[in-house]
């Protein structure tokens, strides 16, 4: 699809915070969405470049199960183990992937699972065969079973070393009081040694049905792809509803030991049919803390060019969740840093820098869908948080996102910001070398 | 979306290249090389591409460093990129005016070339070629502008001096190649503090020339983007630089073996072997190869995760010979066992054929390698300007279909011509050797 913005150095020129305009002068790279055999969905996304295709399901489960009580970790012990185990007849997912050339990828979020494999065009085929059998009819086995605790409790630890993740896990966990946000998607390796194979199959059984399934085909692909999904086991009911996790009362603040100094901070956010508002905090998320060119990024390193800063609006059915996790030698410094630059963003930007920034911002978008793995988590992503058609690329640049990032204006993204980063948050600092204590307000 | 179908012509052309071997079930989109002003112009063409690459690859690469200048290429980039630029948004550095609307510029050193990356929305890749344009027309290699480029190279030669592959690599390449292709890629703290003006302008007016240079491109090309890249390779002086011999340091029947220490939590063992370059026939083979060194020997996971892989390799194909270096994370592998292993298998491949499944994954296995390193457009424009110097017209196909073609025989012949002689490279954690 071509293409035509408002040139942004002519925007920035003329200091209008004029809409980015787009026309389209070539045939629309839509998407094309369909119904499997057994109901569950179908997304396929053709993009031309190197002959690989990614064959992606995504389901919307718990990651703590579906029981009373809370099994951390049960959804990507699950799926890891599905991907790991043998049929009767043939080999594991895993295998299949690896002997075509490809890669599997399984992520885990609180409330969906997403089982990708990047592959040669040429195997597309087969992959999408052995994935929906594997995840449609789903066997677990001893071996696969083991394999999955193994790999999975290297994970977990490997992960508790990294203090984003670990501010992550905290932060978000505690803005809310139960519920799949309450738990990080993966927990420590003990909980997952404690995790019975019968949980696993009834889960496995449950998630993983067609129904319940988003087929996403991404790259070097066409419709034709998506009849070579088998039927799988008949199952009951359509896509699960997303389970709700209770907002805590209070914020909350707490100091911990950790390896290195940092901290991290989230605040609850839209949620994703709130689309204007979802948009204005990507873009302030992309403003201040794109890696190299965000404006606090930027500040940051030149505090402590050691220093590490992320932050993310992450798109959530309801609410959403504001992310912020940092690192440094001068973790007080750059704390202050992000607050400031939070408080300032309450204000309208100028209309020349918010020009700049929104061209910059829509142009770290389509640098952000380039790869069929990009495009097919974006797609799976949003369909199962409940707004397929509001996922950035859908329906190319004239979709609902980019005619969402058309309509903020610098008055909107300040207002959104004073809207949230005024509300309910929870904070974590990390000291290093020292053993602290929680503390509430 | 209207997709570009030239796989009929692209068959018939890869059936000839590869003398009757069969041909990929499905490739690249074909790619064609023009002449700009003399300099070859590879091009990758998607009519409906929303972001556009250009790399530009400039003959001033480690092969034209010596220990004195150690560094300059990666300096002189630097400096380029902080060279001020006037658009039609006021004056900035380059770096500035291309990131400041959510383009990407980026460059590195490697044997043979000063490499250019720019990625931007098509539309304006045209206006931000002209400003690559006009800093290469006048650099700044001011006092002030160098010592902000000096700054910058030595703070990110500290931080390589802490990553275990890229010291292992660089001292694997020392240990190897003689001339400036054994210098690291950022030089040395001694040679950057050295480096003046002068040096930077000369080294400039000596290698930023048209002979040697070659362009990649992969998006949309416009009649205005044709006519910036004119004027871009314009800015680079008319001639030829020399031909540089390089010389590689033989090895003997008893591997050679150098080791550093550095501030890493495991110890990393690097095993070097010469390896064919991109336009040689027997490269493809040799990424089955590269395969079978690496997926023969480590742990198979079921999915792709963060924690360190126990085995990689990188295979420094940008330099004439080239050379594969295989190395093994001490912390996820016992180095012993690792590189016993290791050397097992580079023997047995020498003295048998693979048999017929195994030839048939580590081929995949190779194939994949080389897809997933070309997902997004810069990746491909680098790759296809990597591959393009040894003339081939559509490289990135062609090496699909010779990976087609790779036999049994193949494999046990040319493991036979490049793994029987190796050198180790070991890099230590330096507090376990501390006081010793």
């Amino acid at each position: 699809m071509i293409v035509r913005w408002i040139s942004a150095l002519l925007v920035a020129a003329f200091a209008v915070a004029a809409p980015l305009h787009f026309s389209s002068a070539r045939p629309s790279s839509d998407s094309i969405t369909g119904t499997l055999p057994q109901h569950g969905t179908y997304v396929v996304y053709r993009m031309q470049g190197a002959p690989v295709a990614v064959v992606a399901l995504w389901y919307r489960a718990p990651s703590i199960g579906y029981g009373i009580t809370p099994v951390p970790s049960l959804a990507h012990l699950a799926a890891q183990a599905v991907a790991a185990s043998t049929p009767v007849t043939g080999k594991s997912l895993s295998t299949v992937v690896h002997e075509n050339g490809g890669h599997l990828t399984i992520s885990v979020y609180a409330n969906s699972v997403s089982i990708s494999a990047l592959v040669p065009t040429d195997a597309a085929s087969t992959i999408v065969a052995a994935m929906t059998r594997a995840y449609f009819s789903p066997v677990l086995d001893d071996k696969g079973l083991a394999i999955a605790r193994s790999e999975l409790a290297e994970e977990a630890i490997f992960t508790s070393f990294d203090p984003i993740q670990a501010a992550h896990n905290a932060v978000v966990g505690s803005l809310f009081s139960s519920g799949p946000q309450h738990y990080p998607a993966l927990g420590s390796a003990k909980a997952l040694s404690s995790i019975d194979q019968d949980t696993l199959r009834s889960f496995s059984e449950r998630a993983f049905r067609a129904q319940n399934a988003v087929l996403v085909l991404t790259g070097d692909v066409d419709e034709r792809l998506a009849a070579s999904a088998v039927q799988g086991r008949i199952g009951s009911g359509g896509a699960d509803l997303p389970i709700s996790s209770p907002i805590a009362a209070e914020p909350t603040a707490s100091s911990e030991p950790f390896d290195e100094a940092g901290g991290g901070q989230a605040w609850v956010g839209p949620k994703i049919s709130d689309e204007r508002s979802a948009t204005a905090l990507d873009f302030i998320a992309d403003y201040l803390f794109r890696p190299q060119t965000g404006t606090l990024t930027k500040s940051i390193s030149d505090l402590d060019s050691s220093a590490y800063v992320e932050g993310q609006f992450i798109t959530l059915h309801d609410p959403g969740v504001f992310f912020v996790g940092y690192t440094s030698k001068n973790a007080d410094g750059v704390s202050k840093e992000i607050d400031l630059a939070l408080q300032t963003i309450q204000s309208p930007l100028a209309k020349t820098e918010f020009a700049r920034a929104r061209a910059a911002f829509a142009e770290h978008l389509l640098f952000d869908l380039q790869t069929p793995s990009e495009v097919a988590d974006t797609f799976g992503w949003y369909t199962v948080e409940g707004n397929p058609t509001y996922a950035p690329g859908a329906d190319g640049v004239r979709g609902r996102y980019f005619s969402a990032v058309n309509s903020l204006t610098p008055e909107l993204v300040a207002s959104v910001a004073k809207k949230y980063f005024g509300g309910k948050s929870s904070r974590i600092t990390f000291e290093q070398g020292k053993s602290g204590k929680v503390i509430s307000r | 979306m209207k997709r570009l179908h030239t796989g009929l012509l692209f068959l018939g052309l890869t059936a000839a290249a590869t003398n009757g071997a069969s041909a990929t079930s499905s490739g690249y989109p074909a790619t064609q090389v023009q002449q700009i002003q003399g300099i070859p112009l590879s091009i990758e063409v998607d009519p409906n591409a929303e972001l556009t690459a250009v790399d530009v690859f400039i003959p001033a690469g480690l092969e034209r460093e010596t220990v004195a200048t150690s560094g300059i290429s990666a300096l002189l980039l630097r400096c380029l990129f902080q060279t001020p630029v006037t658009g039609v948004s006021g004056t900035s550095s380059l770096k500035d005016a291309v990131e400041s609307f959510g383009a990407s510029i980026d460059a590195d050193v490697t044997g043979q070339w000063s490499r250019i990356s720019l990625v931007a929305r098509s539309d304006q890749m045209p206006l931000l070629v002209d400003d690559l344009y006009h800093a290469l027309a006048n650099p700044d290699f001011s006092a002030k502008n160098l010592a902000m480029a000096r700054k910058g190279l030595l703070s990110r030669l500290g931080e390589t001096a802490s990553e275990p592959v890229t010291v292992g690599v660089e001292m694997f390449r020392r240990a190897y190649y003689v001339g400036g292709n054994g210098l690291p890629a950022l030089g040395s703290v001694p040679s950057i503090m050295r480096l003046r003006t002068a040096d930077l302008s000369g080294f400039f007016a000596q290698t930023y020339v048209q002979g040697g240079a070659h362009v990649s491109l992969v998006g949309l090309q416009t009649p205005a983007l044709r006519d910036s890249v004119k004027r871009l390779v314009g800015s680079l002086r008319p001639g030829s630089l020399p031909a540089v011999t390089i010389q590689t340091r033989p090895f003997e029947e008893k591997p050679m073996r150098v080791v550093a220490r550095r501030k890493i939590g495991n110890p990393l063992i690097v095993v070097g072997f010469p390896a064919p370059s991109p336009e040689n026939r027997d490269f493809a083979t040799m990424l089955v190869i590269n395969a079978v060194l690496t997926e023969g020997i480590a742990t198979e996971r079921t999915t792709e995760s963060d924690v360190p892989e126990s085995i990689g390799s990188s295979y420094l194909y940008d330099i004439a010979p080239a050379s594969l270096a295989v190395y093994i994370n001490g912390g996820r592998l016992d180095p012993n066992f690792g590189v016993n292993q290791l050397i097992n298998v580079a023997s047995s491949l020498g003295d048998r054929e693979l048999n017929a499944e195994a030839l048939t994954k580590f081929k995949a296995v190779a194939r994949g390698s080389l897809l997933m390193s070309t997902l997004n457009a810069g990746e491909r424009a680098s790759l296809l300007g990597l591959f393009a110097q040894g003339g081939a017209n559509d490289p990135l196909n062609g090496v699909l279909s010779s990976l087609d073609a790779v036999s049994g025989a193949d494999v046990q012949r040319v493991a036979k011509q490049y793994l029987k002689n190796y050198t180790v490279a070991l890099v230590l954690p330096q507090n376990e050797t501390d006081g010793k």
